[in-house]
């Protein structure tokens, strides 16, 4: 089962009716649409707060008018933050009211928590990489979806805890010994850096730039993902899937919106990404030169 | 006197007396754009004495003793300043009556007018003989000819470095390792800087109990700011030391875990990412090998 057809998630114009499984509903998407929004706009106001000097620093901080206008943008934005965060709460908790998401279900195999087979599945997808076996059978989420998925948890108790402590320092100190208000700067700043520097290498080279649905897996964007794409990328999946979870859409109707999205974000992700890289870069040749001169 | 030094004295009165368009009669002995200043040099609204006449010229530098540029002062400085109401002999008394004696009166002369201030600069280390260098009188912080108030923006933002002038030991302790040195760098006028919590004039070590830094008086300090902050408030470090490790243990331990767990996590994801390349890389070069 390779990907030999050019039809991708959205179809081309003038094309027979495909049949397509619903990935992620509305609200889903919403919550992805507005924590990416808000994490570019905490990335593009926290980061030139923290690094000044650094050569992009300044034409930001004329974006934001000025430096309290890069803070102001970063705490509005942070609220944004803990809303997607809330967004995710109603999912589950709707999930769970509805009967949608059970225990047993989220122990299963198609829940977006770990469970053995990952680990299994890492390993086997390493010997896959190196030609060495076959593709993992994966169910509804591949381990590194899962990984993305908890990554986003930890980082937002990490980062968003931090941040809520130097935004409030009386009220912190009043239940935190005052060192932990000093660590919180330490956390919220490594956890800043992690976080970027995985959605922008990891997270885009492995769900976004992968040859197959190059530039971005419209998939988070539009929701629905084609049965022919569950088949190669989530053959555990697709096995167990009810064959009424699949409906045909007429092709080449692709949701305009949902690319005006994804292609915007897509843009601001590989500029924040170029920019990242180029500061590696002439970090690394500042040190360099340093090494050099003594 | 160096040469210099009396051609430049020698020829202002000539140029003072020559007309209101000085750039009519441009001084042989220097080059017109060396002098942009002179045209000011009239006695403005605060009385300068005739000072300016050779002080405003940048030929006063040069001296016997090298080049002295605080010498130079122009009528342009004094006017920008919070003193340009004031004459020259308010301050350099003793000049008028005995000529150039080198001496520093700052003190004495400041005290005409800022007599608490004197106090509590003599009251505080700064008043203080020291083995680490001379004591730092008014001009040293506020300046001589340049005297703002300590509300203006220039004078608040600068502060945290004519501080580090003499306490370089500043250095290990960057803006960035606290919140209150990251706002004042990047222009916050609100936010505590340097005399807002070591006072302005009556500086003293915070071990010093009349500091307002002592442990009894430290919370008082932050709760000026920070009302109802808790007693915990005051434990939170503002000087972190630099350096890839703080000191602090337990801040040490912070920095730690989370390199760690970044130096994992691209580890592993980074070599996942470069196998899926090469194994992309092979399949796209290839494709026949693939099994159908």
């Amino acid at each position: 089962m390779r990907a030999t057809a050019t039809v991708r998630g959205l179809g081309a114009p003038g094309q027979a009716p495909q049949r397509v499984v619903r990935r992620f509903s509305w609200w889903q998407r919403a919550t992805h649409a507005l924590l990416a929004f808000a994490v570019f706009g905490l990335i593009l106001t926290g980061m030139p707060l923290r690094y000044p000097n650094a050569f992009w620093a300044s034409p930001l901080f004329v974006l934001w008018r000025s430096q309290a206008g890069a803070a102001a943008v970063h705490k509005v934005c942070a609220v944004l933050f803990f809303a997607a965060a809330g967004m995710h709460l109603v999912t589950i908790a709707s999930g769970l009211a509805t009967g949608k998401v059970r225990l047993r279900t989220l122990f299963g195999p198609d829940s977006i928590l770990p469970n053995p087979k990952d680990v299994r599945d890492v390993r086997q997808h390493i010997r896959y990489l190196k030609g060495l076996g076959p593709r993992p059978e994966f169910g509804r989420f591949a381990f590194w979806e899962k990984f993305d998925y908890l990554a986003e948890i930890w980082g937002l108790l990490v980062i968003g805890l931090s941040g809520l402590i130097m935004w409030f320092p009386v009220p912190a100190a009043r239940v935190l010994p005052g060192w932990v208000v000093n660590a919180a700067l330490i956390f919220h700043s490594y956890e800043a850096i992690l976080a970027m520097a995985f959605l922008f290498t990891v997270h885009f080279f492995n769900t976004h730039l992968r040859p197959e649905v190059f530039p971005v897996d419209p998939v988070i964007f539009t929701g629905d993902i084609p049965l022919r794409e569950v088949g190669e990328r989530y053959p555990g999946w697709y096995r167990r899937l009810d064959p009424s979870a699949s409906r045909a859409v007429p092709g080449g109707k692709p949701s305009p919106i949902a690319h005006v999205i994804a292609e915007t974000y897509m843009a601001v992700g590989i500029g924040i990404m170029v920019l990242v890289m180029l500061t590696a870069v002439v970090e690394a040749a500042r040190f360099l030169v340093a090494l050099i001169r003594g | 006197m160096t040469l210099a030094l009396a051609a430049s004295l020698a020829m202002p009165p000539a140029r003072a007396s020559a007309s209101p368009s000085p750039s009519a009669s441009p001084p042989a002995t220097a080059p017109a754009s060396s002098v942009p200043s002179v045209p000011s040099a009239s006695p403005g609204p605060g009385d300068t004495n005739g000072c300016v006449v050779c002080h405003g010229l940048p030929q006063i530098v040069h001296t016997q003793s090298g080049d002295r540029p605080e010498l130079w002062v122009t009528i342009d400085r004094i006017q920008a300043s919070v003193h340009a109401t004031l004459a020259c002999t308010d301050c350099h008394n003793p000049l008028a009556a005995t000529g150039h004696p080198v001496m520093d009166r700052a003190v004495g002369s400041c005290a005409t007018c800022h007599v608490a201030q004197q106090r509590a600069w003599a009251a505080g280390a700064h008043g203080r003989p020291s083995d680490e260098g001379p004591s730092p009188t008014c001009v040293m912080c506020h300046s001589a000819h340049d005297v703002v108030p300590p509300k203006d923006p220039a004078f608040r933002l600068g502060l945290s470095e004519r501080c580090a002038q003499c306490h370089s030991d500043i250095d290990q302790y960057p803006f960035t390792s606290n919140a209150l040195g990251m706002e004042t760098h990047l222009g916050r006028l609100d936010i505590a800087t340097c005399d807002d919590c070591h006072a302005a004039h009556e500086v003293l070590p915070p071990g010093d109990p009349r500091s307002p830094l002592s442990l009894t008086d430290r919370l008082a300090t932050c709760r000026s700011c920070h009302t109802g902050a808790p007693d915990s408030f005051a434990q939170i470090q503002i000087h972190v030391a630099s350096g890839p490790l703080p000191a602090d243990p337990r801040l040490r331990l912070a920095t730690l875990w989370m390199l760690i767990i970044l130096i994992v996590t691209f580890a592993f994801f980074g070599w996942l990412t470069a196998l899926g390349i090469r194994h992309e890389w092979r399949r796209t070069r290839a494709p026949d090998t693939e099994g159908a």
